[in-house]
Order: C-alpha cells, then structure tokens, then sequence
C-alpha cells in the first residue's frame, strides 16, 4: 500500500538560523508554539499559507522546509 | 498548553461545578420548598466559584511571550471538530434529560412550569463538557490532521 508523508526541515533551518527558538518561529509566522512543535514531529500538516510563511521565515522556498513523499508500507 | 487548550481545560473543571450547584438548587427548591440558609450554604458556592474563575483567568491570559497567538488554524481545525461533538451531542443529551420527569413521575406525572429552564442549565453544562473533552482528546490523540 502506498502512504503518503510530508517531511519537514524545520528543526534543521532553526539550528541553521543562529538557534532559532520554536516560539520565535511561532511568533514570526502568526501561530502557537505547539503548533510548530506539531508541525515539526510530523503530526500536522500545516495549511499552503502557512508553509509559505514558514519558508519566508527562514528566507528559503517550501520546498527546502517540506518534501512530499510517497511511503511504501 | 496553549490557550484554546487552558479554556478547554477551565471549562471540564467549572462545568461539573456548575452542574452540582444546579443540582442543590434544584433539590432545595422542589423538595425543601425554600432556597438554601445560612451565609456558607448561600453563598460559599458562589465565592468557590468565583475563586476558582479567577484562578483560571490569571493561567490563560498569562503568555509566553509578548507577540505569542491565542489561537491558530489547527486551534480552527480541532475546535470545528469539537463543535461538531457538541452539537450532536445536544441532539442526544436534550431528550434523554426530557425523559428523566417522566421516568420518575409516570406517564401522567405533572412537572412544575420552573422546572423546564432547569431542563436547559443540565443539558448546556453538559454539552460544554462534551466541547471540551473534545478538544482535550484532540489534542492528545494527534494525527496527521492537516488541511487536505
């Protein structure tokens, strides 16, 4: 059976931007803490607007914070 | 714990004791024919309940940081679903609590007409609990629940 599963490169890009704290983020792109942190383990799939935010965040595209994946199980 | 989750939360804790204190009133009322004496029994409840309100406020609006959200779209997201839980859940609670006059009284028992708003303030805290649980589930059992 074939899943699908949006990986994520948040965690990386807030080491990568002098340790950016999680309520940094959140307070940059407009949502809770716990959201990033539910984004960040792959428990939420964040809405197109709020990707877009995040990669702004980070000065980089969508693509280099989320990668679709199709997952063979 | 975010903010939606710390209102979830007040409502499971004040909810219950809004529903005890209906509960005596109702039982001082219909079977002691008086409402209740004393400044403890009248207005000790009331006091609890304010302390208990006030605590909770000074936990909610209390914020990590000076520029942190109240709620988000996946708040949106869990909320709506919990909406959804109470309203079916009215459907339920609104007729089982209908019947309870009849069950205890009979098929020709007669209810006293102040009696039906008390049929109201069981069935509100009730679905507000089921709101609540809701959204506290939700947040625990997690999934992918993303905008699709």
């Amino acid at each position: 059976m074939e899943t699908n599963e949006l990986k994520n490169q948040i965690r990386r890009l807030r080491f990568e931007n002098g340790e950016m704290t999680q309520q940094k983020l959140a307070d940059e792109v407009g949502v809770t803490r716990q959201t990033i942190i539910a984004i960040e383990s792959g428990k939420y799939s964040p809405s197109l607007t709020l990707a877009f935010k995040i990669a702004k965040a980070f000065k980089v595209s969508v693509g280099d914070v989320f990668q679709y994946e199709d997952v063979e199980t | 714990m975010n903010r939606t989750q710390k209102i979830a939360l007040f409502s499971l804790v004040l909810t219950p004791l809004w529903l005890a204190a209906i509960t005596f009133l109702a039982i001082e009322i219909a079977v002691f024919k008086k409402m209740p004496e004393g400044f403890v029994l009248r207005y000790g409840p009331l006091i609890v309940l304010f302390a208990v309100i006030f605590s909770f406020l000074v936990w909610i609006l209390k914020r990590q940081s000076p520029r942190e959200v109240g709620s988000d779209e996946r708040d949106e997201l869990i909320t709506n679903k919990a909406a959804m839980a109470a309203f079916i859940s009215t459907w339920i609670v609104l007729p089982v609590i209908s019947v309870i006059p009849q069950l205890i009284l009979g098929q020709e028992g007669c209810v006293p007409a102040w009696s039906l708003p008390l049929i109201i303030f069981f069935a509100l805290p009730i679905v507000i609990m089921v709101y609540s649980a809701a959204i506290l589930v939700q947040y625990i059992c997690e999934r992918k629940n993303g905008n699709k």
